[in-house]
């Protein structure tokens, strides 16, 4: 899958989050909260001795249908930011920040007045960026970004109020999958104007972020 | 319906509490807190190779294309103690300590020897278990078919906390052209005398005069107080001999070891010794009853300088005569030796001389010129060496005035040119011209304190630890030229194939590489984080 593809999809994911549905729509849904992701490939042991990454996690999502009596189904927008950080060799600070940004579907059913069961799942871009430096020598340093598609699948449950604007909270488990990104270790500087010597990154090779997502939000609904 | 709920919560939440608990089983080696030492940057080829201790690897940097450098990773043994390439400058050797396995998952390994052909991409290390965490080595050029021969060793620093005894006297000899076998590499203990070696020098290629066997060998000279031990490395299962230099009393040691390659013989300068020790290796058959016995005798010899020397030269003069030149201190002269008769000539100094060097160096032209000098003085003399050892010829010592003390003295590769070295931070320079005897004073703006002459000796590259430029002379008309760089440099190389490697002493790796030292900005490239080569894909 090509990142023109997932632009192409996150794109119109969007609009019809935004604008179209909005006649039949009955809800608007925000949740926000924290994430963790436990990136278990060993790329990200050189980044840090967790493979647990901190995220926080935004989902705007706009109901979109409603089959009879059964599930509904709901167009979602959102974004994740975080990262994990960590020393290499006792003598490198590492950072690993990851921002994804994806569009998908939801499909709830409720189980109760104010309890359903979810899945939700969708695909989006997710952008690293790799920082190293020394602990003796922060000036000596090295970082890179990369883009790559990601999609994801979960599954979970949410308790909402039964007012008019809902309050509620939502507790998902599901996995995050993705191509690797690639860094060169690209020297830093901070001198921007001044002319510099054409530089070229060594490859530090390829992170995998795929992993386990466990999820919490609170839930904002009107 | 309440109690519905609770349990589908409930049973959510375990799931949940299960699937985190699984995902954070995780972790890492503790190969990535391992305390990091990097052995470098080690000048190869064409190429520049760093020894990481603690991913267990070799970095290369090839700069065969300097507009492209590349980066390449070869993976060796645990903990390297220490590096050294091969005389041809195309392979690297690399010691490592091996561990012990103390921890779950680790593995034991013993210490080995690693042979990487750095030009090679595709190449795999090769491994020789030496028994030992030796923390020297010493390579020999190849010997006609063979290829080249190591021996590793011990320095003199004594037992670490590693290992409970250490034999001072042991060594391994190891065949690089041959992969590990039961027989290579060669594990011996030399014979001592009290005690340990302080060095080992490997002779270039010989042949032994006389023998039935009339290949080229390699023999190694293992150095000691009061003894030079001789092993014949080509065949280094056979036995050694020991050579005394002397017997209590005031210590003989010997400090510098040169080679006549076609006789077969070595010349010592020690300190303790009053003349020049020659030691000739001829041809005695082996005893038939002796399956290890080996088949030379040396012979011990003073060559008549009559004073403890205190620098020789050695050269064979147009007629093919090898001739040996001997600074003494006590009295003040420079004596001529001829190896073959043992026949001498003093010529007396001004002053006690401590650096004999021949003018041109290498290649096959014999020298024509000796600068003499004693460092310190701001006087040094030419030596013109046609018909030195005749008597009735006067020797010509030409003092070649530098109005400043000289320290150093360093010849120019492939010029007759020597660099002179003033002051011990190497601020003040000067370039003397051997054929004419003129000397160009440099001045520069700060200490020369890494150095390279162009391969082609055109040029002397020179940076200033901390200082932001790359100074270049043309040592043809003496025109300084420097350029601006990014980062400030820590050491510099002239590679073989005309580009200028400056390393800036980046943990990460960080280098800037000039096509040739005509080269302006435009055409530099900085390469930068290759310590990190490929580390993501380690753990893969």
């Amino acid at each position: 899958m090509t990142t023109k593809t997932i632009l192409s999809v996150l794109v119109a994911a969007a609009v019809m989050t935004a604008g179209a549905p909005f006649a039949a729509a009955e809800r608007i849904d925000l949740s926000v909260g924290p994430a963790t992701r436990w990136m278990s490939s060993a790329s990200v042991d050189p980044i840090s001795d967790r493979d647990s990454s901190a995220f926080v996690s935004t989902v705007l999502g706009v109901r979109v249908a409603k089959v009879d009596a059964g599930p509904w189904v709901t167009a979602e927008v959102s974004y994740d930011h975080g990262g994990l950080s960590g020393d290499l060799f006792s003598s490198l600070d590492t950072r690993l920040s990851l921002d994804t940004v994806t569009a998908g579907l939801k499909i709830s059913q409720p189980l109760f007045t104010a309890v359903s069961a979810f899945a939700r799942g969708g695909m989006g871009l997710a952008h690293g960026h790799l920082a190293m430096s020394s602990v003796a020598r922060p000036d000596m340093s090295a970082s890179d970004g990369d883009w790559g598609g990601t999609t994801f699948a979960a599954v979970g449950l949410e308790a909402r109020s039964t007012t008019l604007v809902q309050v509620g909270f939502r507790a998902e488990v599901g996995y995050a999958k993705g191509q690797s990104l690639s860094f060169d270790a690209a020297r830093e500087r901070d001198d921007d104007d001044v002319l510099h010597i054409p530089t070229a990154g060594a490859a530090m090779g390829e992170l995998d972020t795929d992993g386990v997502t466990l999820r919490f939000a609170l839930v904002l609904a009107y | 319906m309440t109690r519905s709920c609770f349990s589908l919560t409930a049973h959510f939440l375990t799931a949940v509490v299960f699937v985190a608990a699984v995902a954070a089983c995780g972790g890492r080696s503790g190969a990535w807190d391992r305390e990091r030492l990097v052995l470098g940057p080690i000048p190869l080829k064409n190429q520049v190779a760093y020894v990481d201790s603690a991913r267990d690897e070799v970095i290369v940097v090839d700069v065969q294309d300097p507009g492209a450098p590349a980066v390449r990773t070869y993976a060796i043994g645990r903990r390297a103690i220490y590096a050294v390439p091969t005389p041809d400058r195309e392979h690297l050797a690399v010691i490592t300590r091996g561990q012990e396995a103390y921890y779950e998952g680790e593995i034991d390994e013993a210490p080995a020897l690693w042979l990487i052909d750095t030009a090679d991409p595709a190449a795999t290390p090769v491994a020789y278990a030496i028994g030992s965490p030796f923390d020297r080595l010493a390579i020999a050029d190849p010997a006609g078919d063979a290829g080249p021969i190591a021996v590793a060793y011990f320095s003199a620093s004594g037992p670490d906390s590693d290992g409970f005894f250490r034999n001072p006297n042991e060594l391994a000899v190891i065949d690089l052209a041959r992969p590990a076998a039961d027989d290579n590499p060669v594990i011996k203990t030399v014979r001592s005398f009290g005690a340990a070696p302080s060095g080992v020098v490997l002779s270039p290629p010989m042949v032994l005069p006389g023998a039935a066997d009339p290949t080229p060998r390699i023999f190694a000279l293992i150095l000691a107080v009061n003894t030079v031990t001789i092993i014949d490395v080509t065949h280094p299962e056979r036995d050694e001999v020991s050579v005394r230099l002397g017997t209590g009393g005031t210590g003989v040691t010997p400090r510098e070891v040169v080679f006549a390659p076609q006789t077969a013989t070595a010349y010592l300068r020690s300190d303790g010794a009053s003349d020049v020790l020659e030691i000739l290796l001829s041809y005695e058959a082996p005893a038939t009853e002796n399956a290890t016995d080996n088949d030379y005798q040396p012979a011990l010899a003073e060559l008549g300088a009559n004073s403890t020397p205190t620098d020789i030269a050695v050269y064979d003069d147009p007629t093919g005569r090898r001739l040996i030149l001997a600074a003494t201190a006590s009295p003040s002269q420079l004596v001529v030796i001829d190896a073959d008769s043992g026949q001498f000539r003093a010529i007396p100094t001004p002053a006690p001389m401590n650096r004999v060097l021949l003018f041109p160096q290498g290649g096959d032209i014999a020298p024509r010129m000796a600068i003499l000098t004693h460092l310190g003085s701001p006087v040094a003399y030419r030596l013109p060496l046609s018909g030195i050892t005749e008597d009735l010829t006067p020797a010509r010592l030409e003092p070649v005035a530098v109005d400043k003390p000289i320290l150093d003295i360093v010849p120019v590769p492939g010029q007759d040119r020597a660099m002179i070295v003033h002051d011990d931070n190497r601020e003040v320079l000067s370039l003397l011209d051997v054929g004419i005897g003129s000397v160009s004073p440099l001045e520069g703006i700060g200490r020369l304190d890494s150095y390279a002459f162009a391969a082609d000796g055109s040029q002397l590259i020179g940076i200033t630890d901390g200082f932001g430029r790359v100074g270049f002379l043309d040592l043809d008309n003496l025109h300084p030229s420097d350029m601006r760089l990014d980062d400030p440099p820590v050491q510099v190389f002239a590679m073989p194939n005309g580009a200028v490697f400056i390393d800036h002493g980046d943990s990460l790796g960080l280098a800037t590489v000039l096509p040739s030292t005509a080269a302006d900005r435009s055409e530099a490239v900085v390469l930068s984080g290759f310590l990190l080569a490929e580390i993501l894909d380690e753990g893969r």
